[in-house]
């Protein structure tokens, strides 16, 4: 069985904006923020992705707000903490790099697995529908052209996966607010902060 | 049925073993199937147990005898008549093609490069590939120095392979590794043919392609995206060459006038820049994958060979994997008995390819030199001058030598950078590692070239103390600092970091070392190791953090890291070093108080402390202050690169065995436990010739045993012993100042540790 062409209207994912980590302000979330800079200059020198985040912190639910001392001493972490943390290992090297929100196609039997899942957790699970899921991911930027890190798989996505489980729906480069800042992203041409659909032959 | 082209097509495939480590031909055969149905296709092997040959893909099986004991020139004659009555021949193994391609005069219909081709894509130059886009790897050739291949495998941290000419590639962690795989793969091979490389860290990428007569037909880029244990393509992806690596291919395939398959394997390192480690003269075992992605590259072969014309290939997908699957056995073909199993060998775990036994067999055809010697190490004027002065005499052995201009030369070296001072405002220390070798003349160089004592032991606190060093000039660390009871040191010591969080919060309660400088030594975060204080995870570091805090206002903090530089390589340990100086200022962050000494080790080789560390020091240390700007003491423990030089064990040759296959095996009256590193690192080995000149001994395969009774008193295994050795001469093993001192124990002399009651 097959769902519905999963779009941006169908969920409430257009008005999804970037996960960001909170901070308490206090020393919980100085010491964690600290520990994870040095971490992160230990394990990952600068060339290609930060690889190293979900090999530490797999995949799994969050709860959100999510601070940076809850977010350094959990078990998992979902896309979203991800996406952030890889923002900031960006960052750390003076590499430009926004957030990336993503629709994939996905199995529609996952879909019970996913909720009951983030439910045991008290995670919101508003992120998966039937066949089709939300991520989060980054794009550093270098000369207006953008390539996507996927925090989660520790990879670099193409535009042109187009078909089948995990293939891309719709995309949104740069956050929830439109900019007339244009990237490439290995020829797909794409407004900054609007989501755009993927189609073969498209872009 | 019609018939489809003007002459039956008959295709000859070889190399069709189908496992985890398959050979090409199975793949070639599918494609040809595909593009010519009608085709005879004869699958060639040199193996009952190739598995490809029962697939029903193939008409015909044509098993040869194994290449061990084939006669060459009968199999020659017969490929060339199947050659002349019209078919082609498709080779799958490396050394098929490059034996195939000296041994037939007019190879036409097959489907091979031309031995001036082959030598130009032989590796590790693989000349071949200047104008393109990729890069080769740094590398060696093995019959280099032992000291010049532990120097070559320290500057690329250990991750090097070491590999045979044609295939066979084994990955060496450490020296032990490396000569094992030397010792296996020249059994093979032969060491001069072997190499060392780099390993790049990367994407596994290949371009196959087809050419006939320098005509590039048709290329494909494959990428893996799973792998088997061995490093073999498991899935991957197919897609189109990038244009400009497509045309400067085109260039080189018309220069070599190449004529078959062929496939570049290369890593795309993490920076993008690509690194050829292979050029093969075959198709790639995936390669019916390409035909899937509408590219069949076989097919293109038979068209320019003017033996028909393909049936188009539809585009099906251009992602592929590999499945496993069971097919019956040809009853022509049945499988060999099975083999009664016995304690020397596994059963079945030999390619079926037997392309050991080919190699073996092209280069008996070759000249045959004697074996050839590695150079030995070259004897510089201090080292002349020391073994004249202390071994030219013939006081008792075995006897470790002090070598006093060596080991003058190197504490210079050191007092030169403490005169210069790179670190401006932070001032550079250097620490002398007691436990490397507490011997007194090392001792009172260290002390007179301005060094301080680094220490790990009450015991060892106490002889630094007795040999002159004074408190502040001693630096404690270590997980057992203050063993045994005794008295102190007097006075405050310049530094003390507690080696577990656990000693530190002991040291809070209890009282700490009276020290300038306290604190913690940190455990790395990228490797394994015993010692220091964990960092893994924000409660470890929180943890750290408290106890740091709980020192009084009034002590100064320290941050200490310790991690042998020849395990890493020094450019790796740089790496760590970066990593702690950012742990540091985490925790100078997190502490609310600044860093003011760092003390990094140490375990440097000596050739690596004098090129890489001693340039740099100035540098480092402004990376550091840059981080920690209250910073203001920076000290480097060199290790064993001050004493593992220093001192030299004379030894006798106590016998000397000469076999009648030229394996030379010398006993000597040193042993194991005088030389306790043998098996570690490379000891460069002097003798005296005739002519009363001192010259290193070379590289080859003889070896030094010791005097005592066990198996593993093996000095040396890689030795060219030279022909007059005999009974009485000596030999001086160097390098042998270090641990080699310092842990050598009592064996077969007929003691007991004076402990013992
Ligand atoms: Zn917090």
């Amino acid at each position: 069985m097959r769902a519905a062409e999963p779009t941006v209207e169908s969920a409430p994912w257009a008005e999804f904006v970037p996960s960001v980590l909170s901070d308490h302000g206090t020393e919980c979330c100085a010491m964690a923020r600290a520990w994870y800079t040095a971490m992160d200059r230990s394990m990952w020198r600068g060339e290609g992705g930060p690889a190293w985040i979900s090999r530490k912190f797999p995949w799994g639910p969050s709860k959100w707000p999510l601070f940076w001392c809850e977010a350094m001493e959990a078990e998992e972490l979902d896309c979203g903490a991800h996406q952030a943390l890889s923002m900031e290992a960006f960052r750390a090297r003076g590499i430009r790099v926004v957030p990336v929100q993503l629709v994939q196609r996905q199995e529609v039997h996952h879909l019970p697995h996913w909720h009951g899942r983030w439910g045991d957790a008290s995670a919101s699970p508003a992120w998966a529908r039937e066949g089709v899921a939300y991520h989060e991911a980054c794009a550093t930027l270098q000369e207006g052209r953008a390539e996507v890190w996927d925090p989660t798989v520790g990879a670099w996505l193409s535009p042109r996966h187009l078909e089948g489980v995990r293939s891309i729906a719709a995309v949104r480069i740069g956050g929830a607010t439109a900019s007339d800042e244009f990237v490439d992203w290995r020829g797909v041409r794409l407004r900054m902060g609007v989501w755009a659909s993927l189609e073969a032959g498209g872009g | 049925m019609a018939q489809r082209f003007p002459q039956a097509l008959t295709c000859y495939v070889s190399g069709v073993h189908s496992g985890p480590n398959p050979s090409p031909g199975l793949g070639v055969a599918r494609s040809l199937r595909q593009a010519f149905p009608h085709a005879r296709l004869v699958a060639v092997d040199y193996s009952v147990e190739s598995s490809g040959l029962h697939s029903e893909v193939f008409d015909e099986v044509w098993v040869q005898r194994p290449w061990k004991e084939m006669r060459l020139p009968v199999y020659q004659a017969a490929i060339q008549a199947v050659l002349d009555g019209g078919a082609l021949w498709f080779p799958g193994q490396d050394l098929e093609v490059e034996w195939m391609a000296g041994a037939l005069p007019d190879p036409a219909r097959a489907m091979l490069p031309g031995l001036a081709a082959l030598e130009r894509v032989a590796k590790p130059a693989i000349f071949a590939s200047e104008g393109l886009p990729v890069s080769i790897p740094e590398w060696i050739g093995a019959d280099r120095s032992d000291w010049d291949l532990h120097a070559f495998c320290r500057e690329h941290g250990w991750r090097v392979w070491l590999k045979g000419p044609n295939y066979e590639a084994m990955k060496v962690r450490d020296w032990p590794s490396f000569r094992h795989g030397r010792d296996f793969l020249s059994e093979l091979w032969g060491t001069e043919q072997l190499f060392v490389q780099r390993h790049v860290v990367g994407a596994e990428e290949s371009v196959a392609f087809c050419a006939y007569r320098g005509e590039l037909l048709d290329c494909v880029h494959m990428t893996k995206h799973t792998q088997t244990a061995e490093g073999k393509t498991w899935a991957g992806a197919v897609n189109e060459v990038e244009p400009g690596f497509a045309e400067a291919l085109r260039a080189r395939i018309a220069e070599l006038n190449w004529t078959g398959g062929g496939e570049l394997e290369y890593v795309r390192a993490l920076d993008g820049t690509l690194h050829l480690i292979d050029w093969n003269p075959r198709f790639p075992a995936w390669i019916h994958a390409a035909s899937f992605a509408g590219h069949n590259l076989p097919a293109l072969l038979v068209e320019a060979a003017g033996m028909g014309t393909p049936q188009p290939v539809p585009f099906q997908t251009n992602q592929f994997t590999r499945i496993v699957l069971e097919v019956p056995v040809r009853n022509t073909h049945p499988l060999p008995a099975v083999r009664q199993a016995n304690d020397q060998s596994g059963v079945g775990s030999k390619h079926p390819s037997g392309m050991t036994e080919l190699s073996r067999r092209l280069r008996e055809n070759r000249p045959r030199e004697d074996e050839p010697v590695r150079p030995g190490p070259v004897v510089v004027p201090a080292m002349a001058s020391d073994l004249e002065e202390v071994a030219g005499n013939g006081a008792a052995t075995p006897r470790r030598m002090f070598l006093p201009r060596t080991s003058r030369e190197r504490f210079a070296q050191v007092e030169a950078v403490l005169d210069a001072q790179p670190g401006g405002t932070v001032e550079v220390g250097f620490g002398y590692s007691v436990k490397t070798n507490p011997h007194p003349t090392l001792l009172a160089l260290a002390d007179q070239a301005g060094m301080f004592a680094e220490v790990i032991s009450s015991a060892e606190m106490r002889r630094a103390l007795e040999f002159g060093f004074p408190p502040e000039r001693i630096i404690m660390n270590g997980p057992a600092s203050q063993w045994p009871d005794g008295p102190g040191a007097g006075g405050p010591l310049m530094a003390a970091f507690a080696d577990s969080p656990q000693a530190f919060e002991r040291w809070m309660c209890h009282g700490p070392p009276e020290a300038r400088y306290l604190g913690i030594r940190l455990r790395p975060v990228t490797f394994e190791s015993r010692f220091g204080s964990g960092l893994g995870s924000v409660e470890r570091f929180a943890h750290i953090v408290k106890l740091l805090k709980a020192m009084p206002a009034e002590q100064e903090m320290g941050l200490h890291f310790h991690f042998a530089s020849d395990v890493l390589g020094p450019a790796r340990w740089r790496e760590v070093f970066e990593g702690v100086v950012h742990w540091a200022a985490a925790i100078e962050q997190s502490v609310g108080r600044g860093v003011r000494c760092l003390d990094m080790g140490g375990g440097y080789f000596p050739d690596d402390f004098d090129r890489e560390l001693l340039p740099r020091i100035g540098a480092m240390t402004a990376s550091a202050s840059a981080m920690l700007p209250e910073l203001e003491r920076f000290f480097l423990e060199p290790g064993k690169a001050m004493a593992q030089p220093s001192m030299a064990l004379a030894t006798t040759v106590l016998e000397v065995r000469r076999g009648s296959d030229g394996a030379v095996e010398a006993v000597v009256d040193a042993a194991i436990s005088d030389l306790p590193m043998a098996p570690f690192y490379p000891h460069r080995v002097y003798r005296r010739t005739r002519q009363g000149e001192w010259e290193g001994v070379g590289g080859g395969s003889d070896r030094l045993v010791g005097r005592i009774c066990m198996e593993t008193d093996i000095l040396a295994s890689d030795l060219k012993l030279p022909e007059e050795l005999k009974a009485g001469d000596r030999l001086v093993i160097g390098d042998a100042g270090a641990y080699d001192a310092s842990m050598a124990y009592n064996f077969g002399r007929g003691l007991l540790e004076d402990a013992c009651c």
